[in-house]
C-alpha cells in the first residue's frame, strides 16, 4: 500500500489539511486499518521536502492550527508516473490497486488504463511463472502454482472491477 | 463411399434404441402397406379359386368352340344358407368313377356320401347336425382341401346322389376350372381400394417421417461434431443418407417378417364371406418389390430432406427456418376458407350441381389443409389455458405448450386429419345405405329380419303351403302370386304395346297379408285392395281399372278370364305395391281355379326368430325342391354385400389409420421423453414429484389433442352438414350420423389415451439423477 | 516479425439484433500460441468461430495464409478445416456414438485415410497423450479429462496448422485442466501449430504467447511477451 501516492492523490482532487486528508483516506481505503494521525504528517513532511506538495496555506477558524497542502507541478508528474506503471505482482496488491482506482476516477484520469495495464502485467508475469513450471521440481511447481493462483484471484478482481467502473464512478461522486 | 459407410457403421454401433425404434416403425409401415396391397389380389384370388372349381359343361365347351368329349360327370348345383352363412355345393353323379376331380377333392362321393369343407365337416358334427340332415344327407368320406375352397370358412359340399334331385336335370361335366368368363373385380372396386390404400398412405408417410426424424437431437449433435472436424455438407448428408438408408432397410426386412407372422390373423379379421385364405393375402410382386424398396428410399428422402432444411453447422445444428414458430393467427385463415367454402354450399342450398361439385371439392381440400396448418394454433391457445389452472402439472404443460406450439400439434396432426376424413366419410354411408334400395329392404321395413322369402317360379301348393304354417316356430305362411292382366282380345304378352294394354297384379287373401305382416288391416268385404303408399316421390304401379280382364300365364299365355271389381279397399301393410310389383291385389277367389298353377309367387313366411325355426323351414322348402330360401337378413347381407362391404372397409380403414396414426404418435412420444430426459431430470432434482412430471406429460398432449380433435370434428360435421343440405333427395332420409362420429372420435382419442399412457412409465426413468450428467 | 497465418480484420457479426462482434481485429502468427480473453459475451468464442470458417462474417474479412476464408463456399471452408485446422472445445466436439479410438480417427478417414490405417495413427496419438488405455470406450464412459485429452488427439492428428480451443478446461478442475494445456500446447509447439485459445482462466491465457482481450465485441488490448 503506497500511503505517499494515495495521499498525493487525494490532495490532486483538492487541497486539503492534514485532519481532512486522514478522513478522505479512512473513508475510502482504510476501513479496517485507519491511518494515524502522525503517520499523515510525517507522511505530508516527506513529500513537500521531496517537493510532490506545498503549503496552500494557514488558518484557524476556532479549532486546532490547519495547515492546507496542495499537489505541485512534479507531485503531478510523480502521480502521472504512479497510475501509469503496474504494481510489480507482489502478494496483497488490492489496497493499492483499488487506491488507484478510486483516484484516477477522483483526478478524471483513465481508470480503465490503470486496470488494463496491470491486467497485462500480472498476464505477462503469469506467463513468465507458467514457463517456468515446465520441467521443475514438484516442491518448485507447488510454489509457482501458489503464486499463480494469487495472480488469478488479482486478474479476476480486475476484471471485476473492470466490468464496474462507470458504478463506482458514480458512487465517489455523490 | 467413405461417409455412406461410416453412417451404415454408426447406424448399428451407435444409437441402438433408435434404430430398433425407428426400425420397428418402419417395419410397422411395411407390414401395413403390404397387408393393404394384399386385399385386392385376395380378392382376385378368391375370384379365381371360384373359377378354378367352376364345372366345364357340355354346352361351355361347345359355346366355347372346343369339340366336346365324353361327359364324366353329371353335376347340379346346391345353394342355401344355413344360420346366415351361406351354404352351396354340388349334387355329383360320378359317370367315369373317378377319372376327373375337382380341385382339393381325392375322391368323388358315391351315392349317400359327401365330400364337404373342413368347416362343414365341423357344423354336420355339431349340435345343430339335424338341421343339415335334410340337405345333405350322407356320410363324409372326404374333406376338400384348401384348393377347392373359395376361403377357409366357407360351407361347400360335394353331394354324392344316383341322380341330380328334380326340378333340375343337372349339366354333364367334362372337367373343373374355367377361368375365361370368371367374374372380374369391378372396376369401381379397384378404384375405390386404390383410393383407400392412398388415404391409408397418408398417416403411413407420415409414421415413416416421424420415425425417421427420431432422435434429431442427437443425431443432429454427431452430424455438428463431424462438420467441426471438417466433414463437408455432402459428407455429412452421405452420413445421415447411410444411417438412414440402414434403418430402412432393418425396416423393409423387419416388415417383410412381420408382415408373414401377422398375416393369417390379418386374413382372419378380413370380413367376408368364407373367410380369406392367409396365403391369398399377397401383394402382387412388384409391388411386394416396390414397398420394399420404397421404403428404404423414404426414409433416405425424408432423411435428405430434413438435412436441406438444416444447415449442420459445426456449432450444434441450427434449422433454417425460425427456431420456434410463433403459431400465429395467420394459420387459422385457410380452416376459415374452406369452411366457408362449404359453407356457401349451405347457403345455395340446391342439387348438387357443378358450382357444388367445385365448392365441395375446393372447401374439403383447403379444410384438411386448413386443419394440418391450423393444429399449433390450437396447442397454443390450450397452453394459454392450461397455465391459466394453478397446478403445477398443468403450469409446465402449458409453458411448453408455448414454447413450441408446433411440436406437440405435429405428432396430433395425423389424428387429426383421419378423424375429420373419417367424420365426413362416415356421413356418406348412409347416403350410400339409402340409396340402394331392394325388395328385402323394402320388406324388411315392415317384417322382421328372420322372416324366410322366396320368390318362386312357381306356386307351393296348399298342402305344402299349410305343412310349412304347421312347423313349430311358424307364425304365418303366405304365397302371394304375380299375374298379368291383359286388355280384353289380347291372346298374349306379345300383342300387348302399349303401356295399358297389361297391368300387374297381385293374388292373395287380405286376411293372409294382414297376419303375416302383422297389422290390424281391415280388409271389409272387398275382393280387391290396393295399399296405401308410403314412398310419396316413387310411382306405384298403376291400378287396374275395373272390368273384364285376360289372366296371362307366366309363359305369357292366357290362362283364364277375371272381372276386376269395380272398387278396391286401401290397406296399409308398411310396404309399397311397387315391393310386389302391383298397383292392385286381387283375392284368389276371383281367379279361375285352373290358373293357379300358372303364376310365379312370393312366398312369406314369418317365424318366432328362432335360428331352428329358419332351418326347418328351409328343411321344408327344400323337399319341396326350393333350394335358395333366405331370410330377409340374410338377403339384405347379400345385396348389401357391396355397400356394407364399403362400409366395412371404410370402418376398417379408418380403425387402421387411427391406430398408424397412434403408433407415430408413440413413436414421437417416446423420443420426445429421451429427448427431454435432461429436463425432466433436473425437475425431478428440484423436488417435483414424478406423479407431477407425468400429469403434466400427459397434459400436454390431452388439451391440444381435445382442441384439436374438437375443431376436427366440428369441422367435419359442418362439411358433412354442409354436403347433406345441398342434396336435397337424401337430406330428408338421412340424418347425420353423430352416434358413428362420437364412436370414431372416441376412438381416436382413446388410442392417443393409451398411447400417451404408454409412455408415462419412461417418465420416472427418464426423470433419474444421472441424466443430469452431461457427456 | 514473420507473416501472419490467420488474420481477422474489422470482422463484423451479428444474430438477429445482437452484435457479437464489432470491428474485431486479430492475427495469429505461425506456431504462436494466442489466448482470446474477454467476459461472457465479449464475442471471444464468435472471434474464434470466425477464424476458423465455421461462421461466417457480416462484414470484414478472414485470410489463412494470404487468402480470403470467408467468401469461400462451405465446402471449401469445411476441407480447410479438416486439413489445416484442428479443434478442443468444452463440450460435444467428440461424437458419442464412436469409440475415442474411432474419433481420433474420424478426420484422417473424412480425409479418405483407409480405416486401419487411419487407427494405427489414432491410436499413436491417445498413447501420446496418455490416454490409448481408454482406445475402446465411448465418449459418455470416459472421464471429462480422459474425454478433453481424447479431443486434444482428434484435433492434432491430422497434422493442423492451427488448433482452435474454445474454453478446453471449462468442464475440469484445476489439475486435470493443466495436464490437458500442457499436453496440448506442447503437442502444439513440437507440431508448430498455432493455437487459438479461447478461455476466461488468467492461467489457461497463462500458457499463451500473446493475449488478446475483447471487449463488446471488439478488441480492447493486446499483452505480447
Amino acid at each position: 500500500m503506497s500511503v505517499p501516492h494515495t495521499l498525493l492523490g487525494l490532495l490532486e482532487v483538492e487541497p486539503r489539511h492534514g485532519y481532512d486528508l486522514k478522513r478522505a483516506y479512512d473513508t475510502h481505503f482504510g476501513h479496517d486499518r485507519p491511518l494515524k494521525a502522525g503517520q499523515v504528517y510525517a507522511t505530508l513532511g516527506r513529500l513537500e521536502r521531496d517537493g510532490f506538495v506545498v503549503v496552500a496555506g494557514t488558518g484557524r477558524d476556532g479549532g486546532p492550527d490547519r495547515t492546507t497542502y496542495a499537489v505541485t507541478g512534479e507531485g503531478v508528474t510523480d502521480l502521472d508516473r504512479w497510475f501509469a506503471e503496474p504494481e510489480g505482482p507482489a502478494p496483497y496488491l488490492q489496497p493499492v490497486l483499488f487506491a488507484k482506482v478510486v483516484l484516477a476516477l477522483q483526478s478524471g484520469r483513465d481508470a480503465r488504463a490503470v486496470l488494463e495495464a496491470q491486467r497485462a502485467e500480472h498476464l505477462v508475469t503469469m506467463r513468465e511463472l507458467t514457463a517456468q513450471k515446465k520441467g521443475a521440481d514438484l516442491d518448485r511447481v507447488l510454489g509457482l502454482d501458489f503464486a499463480l493462483f494469487h495472480l488469478e484471484a488479482d486478474l479476476r478482481w480486475l476484471e471485476h472491477t473492470a466490468s464496474r467502473l462507470d458504478r463506482l464512478a458514480k458512487e465517489l461522486v455523490r | 463411399m467413405t461417409s455412406l459407410l461410416l453412417g451404415v457403421r454408426l447406424a448399428l454401433r451407435g444409437s441402438r434404441g433408435r434404430v430398433a425404434v425407428t426400425g420397428l416403425a418402419l417395419a410397422f409401415a411395411v407390414a401395413f402397406l403390404l397387408a393393404v396391397l394384399g386385399a385386392l389380389p385376395a380378392r382376385q384370388a378368391k375370384i379365381d379359386r371360384l373359377a378354378d372349381r367352376q364345372p366345364v359343361s357340355v354346352g361351355t365347351m361347345a359355346a366355347a368352340g372346343q369339340r366336346p368329349v365324353q361327359p364324366v360327370v353329371t353335376i347340379s348345383s346346391l345353394y342355401s344358407s344355413w344360420r346366415g352363412r351361406s351354404l352351396s355345393g354340388h349334387e355329383v353323379v360320378d359317370v367315369k368313377n373317378g377319372s376327373i376331380l375337382p380341385p382339393g377333392v381325392a375322391r368323388l362321393p358315391r351315392p349317400g356320401e359327401l365330400v364337404v369343407s373342413p368347416d362343414l365337416a365341423g357344423a354336420l358334427r355339431g349340435p345343430h347336425a339335424a338341421e343339415l340332415a335334410v340337405r345333405l344327407p350322407g356320410k363324409v368320406v372326404g374333406e376338400i382341401g384348401a384348393a377347392g375352397l373359395s376361403g377357409p370358412r366357407e360351407l361347400f359340399a360335394y353331394v354324392g346322389v344316383s341322380r341330380p334331385s328334380p326340378p333340375y336335370p343337372g349339366q354333364e361335366v367334362l372337367r373343373f376350372g374355367y377361368r375365361a368368363d370368371r367374374a372380374d373385380i369391378s372396376p369401381e372396386l379397384r378404384v375405390a381400394a386404390q383410393l383407400g390404400a392412398l388415404g391409408l398412405l397418408l398417416p403411413v408417410l407420415v409414421l415413416v417421417a416421424t420415425a425417421t426424424r427420431l432422435s434429431a437431437g442427437t443425431r443432429d449433435r454427431r452430424l455438428a461434431a463431424v462438420r467441426l472436424v471438417g466433414g463437408t455438407p455432402r459428407q455429412v448428408a452421405l452420413l445421415a443418407a447411410g444411417e438412414a438408408l440402414v434403418v430402412g432397410v432393418l425396416g423393409s426386412a423387419l416388415g417383410l417378417f412381420v408382415f408373414r407372422v401377422l398375416r393369417p390373423v390379418a386374413a382372419g379379421l378380413v370380413p367376408v364371406e368364407g373367410g380369406v385364405f392367409a396365403a391369398d393375402l399377397q401383394p402382387p410382386s412388384g409391388q411386394l418389390v416396390g414397398v420394399l424398396l420404397a421404403v428404404p428410399v423414404l426414409s433416405l428422402l425424408v432423411s435428405l430432406l430434413a438435412m436441406r432444411r438444416l444447415v449442420v453447422d459445426p456449432l450444434g445444428v441450427r434449422r433454417r427456418s425460425r427456431r420456434l414458430t410463433r403459431a400465429g393467427w395467420w394459420r387459422l385463415v385457410p380452416l376459415c376458407a374452406g369452411l366457408a367454402l362449404l359453407g356457401a354450399m349451405w347457403v345455395r342450398d340446391n342439387d348438387l350441381e357443378g358450382g357444388d361439385v367445385a365448392l365441395l371439392l375446393g372447401g374439403g381440400a383447403l379444410t384438411v389443409i386448413g386443419l394440418a396448418v391450423v393444429a399449433p394454433v390450437v396447442s397454443r391457445l390450450a397452453g394459454l389455458a392450461l397455465v391459466r389452472f394453478p397446478g403445477t402439472a398443468s403450469r409446465l404443460a402449458g409453458r411448453r405448450l408455448l414454447a413450441d406450439p408446433s411440436a406437440t400439434a405435429r405428432t396430433l396432426t395425423g389424428t387429426v386429419l383421419v378423424v375429420f376424413v373419417g367424420i365426413w366419410l362416415l356421413a356418406f354411408l348412409p347416403i350410400v345405405k339409402a340409396s340402394s334400395s331392394s325388395q328385402a329392404s323394402d320388406l324388411s321395413a315392415a317384417l322382421p329380419g328372420s322372416s324366410v322369402v322366396v320368390n318362386l317360379g312357381s306356386v307351393l301348393g296348399p298342402d305344402a303351403e299349410s305343412a310349412l304354417r304347421a312347423l313349430p316356430g311358424v307364425r304365418q305362411a303366405v304365397s302371394i302370386r304375380s299375374a298379368q292382366l291383359a286388355r280384353p282380345g289380347i291372346r298374349s304378352v306379345d300383342e300387348a304395346t302399349q303401356p295399358e294394354d297389361l297391368a300387374q297384379v297381385a293374388v292373395a287373401r287380405c286376411a293372409d297379408l294382414g297376419a303375416v305382416f302383422g297389422r290390424d288391416v281391415r280388409c271389409g268385404t272387398a275382393a280387391a285392395f290396393t295399399l296405401r303408399e308410403h314412398r310419396g316421390d316413387v310411382s306405384g304401379y298403376t291400378k287396374v281399372p275395373p272390368g273384364r280382364r285376360v289372366v296371362l300365364g307366366s309363359d305369357g299365355k292366357p290362362v283364364g278370364e277375371v272381372v276386376v271389381p269395380a272398387s278396391a279397399t286401401e290397406i296399409d301393410l308398411g310396404v309399397d305395391g311397387w315391393t310386389f310389383q302391383a298397383g292392385t291385389f286381387l283375392d284368389p277367389s276371383l281367379l279361375p281355379p285352373a290358373a293357379t298353377k300358372a303364376f310365379s309367387s312370393m312366398l312369406l313366411v314369418r317365424t318366432d326368430g328362432a335360428p331352428a325355426t329358419t332351418e326347418r323351414v328351409r328343411n321344408a322348402l327344400f323337399s319341396q325342391g326350393v333350394y335358395g330360401a333366405q331370410t330377409l337378413d340374410e338377403q339384405l347381407a347379400q345385396e348389401d354385400r357391396v355397400v356394407l362391404g364399403y362400409e366395412k372397409a371404410a370402418r376398417l380403414g379408418l380403425v387402421l389409420a387411427v391406430l398408424v396414426g397412434g403408433v407415430s404418435l408413440l413413436v414421437a412420444s417416446v423420443d420426445a421423453v429421451r429427448a427431454r430426459r435432461r429436463d425432466l431430470a433436473s425437475l425431478a432434482a428440484l423436488g417435483v414429484p414424478v406423479g407431477v412430471l407425468r400429469r403434466a406429460l400427459l397434459l400436454e398432449v390431452l388439451a391440444p389433442l381435445a382442441g384439436c380433435l374438437g375443431v376436427a370434428v366440428a369441422s367435419g360435421a359442418f362439411a358433412a352438414a354442409a354436403y347433406l343440405s345441398a342434396d336435397t333427395y337424401y337430406r330428408d332420409q338421412v340424418g347425420l350420423p353423430w352416434a358413428a362420429w362420437g364412436g370414431a372420435t372416441g376412438f381416436a382419442a382413446l388410442v392417443v389415451l393409451a398411447v400417451t399412457a404408454l409412455t408415462l412409465p419412461l417418465a420416472r426413468s427418464a426423470a433419474r439423477a444421472e441424466h443430469l450428467r452431461t457427456e | 516479425m514473420t507473416e501472419p497465418l490467420l488474420v481477422a480484420h474489422d470482422v463484423h457479426l451479428s444474430f438477429g439484433t445482437t452484435a457479437a462482434l464489432a470491428g474485431a481485429s486479430v492475427q495469429v502468427r505461425p506456431g504462436e500460441v494466442l489466448a482470446l480473453l474477454g467476459a461472457s459475451g465479449s464475442g471471444k468464442s464468435t472471434l474464434l468461430h470466425c477464424l476458423a470458417g465455421i461462421l461466417v462474417p457480416d462484414s470484414g474479412e478472414v485470410r489463412y495464409r494470404g487468402q480470403r476464408v470467408d467468401d469461400q463456399s462451405d465446402a471449401v471452408r469445411s476441407s480447410l478445416r479438416r486439413s489445416d485446422f484442428g479443434f478442443v472445445f468444452q463440450f460435444g466436439s467428440l461424437v458419442p456414438e464412436l469409440t475415442a479410438l474411432e474419433n481420433v480417427a474420424l478426420p484422417l478417414q473424412l480425409a479418405g485415410r483407409k480405416r486401419r490405417d487411419a487407427e494405427a495413427v489414432a491410436l499413436q496419438w491417445l498413447e501420446r497423450l496418455e490416454v490409448g488405455d481408454v482406445a475402446g470406450k465411448l465418449p459418455g464412459e470416459v472421464s471429462g479429462g480422459q474425454g478433453q485429452r481424447v479431443a486434444v488427439a482428434r484435433a492434432l492428428v491430422a497434422g493442423p496448422r492451427v488448433v482452435f480451443a474454445d474454453e478446453p478446461t471449462g468442464a475440469l478442475d484445476s489439475l486435470n485442466g493443466e495436464l490437458v494445456m500442457e499436453l496440448l500446447i506442447g503437442a502444439a509447439r513440437e507440431q508448430g501449430a498455432s493455437v487459438v485459445l479461447v478461455t476466461h482462466e488468467p492461467r489457461v491465457a497463462a500458457y499463451a504467447d500473446r493475449e488478446v482481450v475483447l471487449r463488446d465485441g471488439a478488441l480492447a488490448a493486446e499483452v505480447c511477451a
